[in-house]
């Protein structure tokens, strides 16, 4: 947890200079810095190790469920669920996939690539209770960030079935920012 | 593990957009992969709550018609195309699980916006509903938490008959301190019409809801405003948590699913562990 140091650091600064002076020595500091500040470390060039690599073959979800050895009344929803994972409709993306190991306590895949995250996940998702492998299925859970657009649409539709036309008012309100503080509207 | 046993918390203020549905959710969060068993319940016909925890679900939600903490107020399930009389509902069938924001150990009876005409609708609704509700599963629960909505209505009390503790979540701004007086009102107020009920508020946390208040952005504004905060709390001999909750973008994201660049969201434990300790339970 570096970025916990660097905040018990930085208060430890705030409190001894206060917030003031350290903002400004902060901001000093960010003008003296070249326009390109690197962020990180850069990578060393020409990784031999990488390139003598030899590229391997992609192992897709369900060739892998595939091979699995998994009883029959459960494969089927197995393999629908790693066609989702193709498909990039079940956990499209690896932050999700750190997200379920965290939920089910499973440890993180090592590997930064969803590819590489297949065997931890399908050897997880193969000893749950089918009935919740079916649920995540029929539910379509685990499908990434919500998507407003068509959720707002969704709202609208209830509303105008259930309330009329002007149900839609209030679910624009959903997701709202926070208004922004008098002084920084424009009102000087 | 010592705890002091399960405990329904409402989360307060009479204020929008202070980081009530954000507070709820990420505590419910919290307690769920802490292994405790978790109810969420959504009071506020925005649904903030339910869309969060439901993400993509919601849509389908909506178009099955499915039961919400409406129809746990109505007391029966309307007909829908497969069912062609009015039916029993049963308190299981509104409860969502396994959602990927609350996980395996949380539980939630989701909201409808059209809650509020509903209820306007009864002749007299019931504000001992939700009360019942949980009583009837206390055992399922290690903790139930209640969004509720940013004014004042017969939905707040029905928040307080469940509640043994309410959370009030403030943003470090002028005008921060308007509604203490109110809820403290309304919570005597309460008090005073059910003397047998033990409800208090279990603490302030100031949550950094805007960039505004971030590092020097806030300046002697955001300053003044945290000791009018803790000046008013100690007023009211309520509790103000030591750890504020950051501002970070990351809040927002993880609101609708996205987990990718939590940022200083990841520090949401701090307070979390705090909150629990405060009211005597472990996670
Ligand atoms: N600490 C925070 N940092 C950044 N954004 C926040 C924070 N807390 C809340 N928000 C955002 O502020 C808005 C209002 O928060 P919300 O939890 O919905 O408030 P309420 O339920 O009190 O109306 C939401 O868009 C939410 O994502
Ligand atoms: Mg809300």
């Amino acid at each position: 947890m570096k970025d916990r140091t660097l905040t018990d650091e930085l208060r430890l600064l705030v409190s001894r200079y206060g917030l003031d002076k350290v903002d400004v020595e902060l901001q000093r500091l960010v003008a003296r810095q070249p326009t390109t500040v690197t962020r990180s470390k850069p990578k060393p060039n020409g990784d031999v190790s990488r390139k003598a690599r030899r590229p391997r073959a992609r192992v897709k979800a369900p060739e892998y469920v595939a091979k699995m050895d998994i009883e029959g009344d459960r494969i089927a929803t197995l393999l629908a669920l790693a066609e989702r994972f193709e498909a990039k409709s079940f956990l499209p993306r690896c932050a999700d996939i750190r997200n379920f190991c965290h939920i089910h306590g499973i440890d993180e895949p090592a590997s930064k690539s969803r590819a590489g995250a297949i065997p931890r996940l399908f050897k997880h998702l193969a000893a749950m209770d089918p009935n919740d492998i079916q649920r995540l299925l029929d539910e379509n859970a685990f499908s990434g960030p919500a998507e407003l657009g068509p959720l707002a649409d969704a709202i609208r539709e209830h509303g105008r079935a259930a309330r009329g036309p002007n149900a839609v008012r209030e679910a624009s309100a959903t997701f709202r920012e926070p208004p922004l503080p008098q002084d920084e509207a424009g009102v000087s | 593990m010592t705890s002091d046993g399960p405990v329904c918390i409402s989360v307060i203020n009479m204020k929008g957009g202070v980081g009530k549905t954000t507070v709820a959710a990420l505590l419910g969060r919290h307690a769920s992969l802490a292994g405790l068993k978790v109810l969420a319940i959504d009071l506020d016909p925005q649904a903030n709550l339910s869309q969060a925890f439901m993400g993509d679900q919601y849509k389908q939600f909506l178009a099955d018609k499915k039961p919400s903490i409406v129809e746990l107020f109505n007391g029966f399930r309307p007909p829908t195309p497969t069912t062609r009389l009015p039916t029993s509902i049963d308190v299981e069938d509104v409860m969502v699980s396994n959602t990927s924001l609350g996980g395996r150990n949380l539980k939630l009876i989701p909201s409808r916006f059209d809650f509020s005409d509903q209820l306007i609708d009864a002749v007299r609704p019931d504000q001992r509903v939700l009360a019942n509700v949980i009583a009837d599963s206390s055992e399922d629960w290690d903790i139930v938490l209640i969004d509720c909505a940013p004014t004042e209505s017969i939905l707040t009390r029905v928040a307080y008959q469940a509640s043994r503790y309410v959370l009030v979540p403030v943003r470090p701004e002028y005008f921060a301190t308007i509604g203490f007086p109110l809820l403290k009102d309304s919570l005597d107020d309460f008090k005073g019409r059910n003397r047998g009920h033990t409800i208090e508020v279990a603490g302030i946390v100031i949550n950094n809801s805007s960039y505004h208040y971030s590092g020097n952005r806030g300046g002697p504004e955001r300053r003044r405003s945290t000791i009018e905060i803790k000046r008013e709390g100690q007023k009211n001999e309520w509790h103000i948590f030591e750890q504020e909750i950051p501002f970070s973008r990351g809040f927002p994201k993880i609101m609708r699913g996205d987990f990718s660049h939590p940022g200083d969201a990841v520090f949401f434990p701090d307070f979390a562990r705090e909150f629990f300790e405060h009211i005597g339970l472990d996670s």
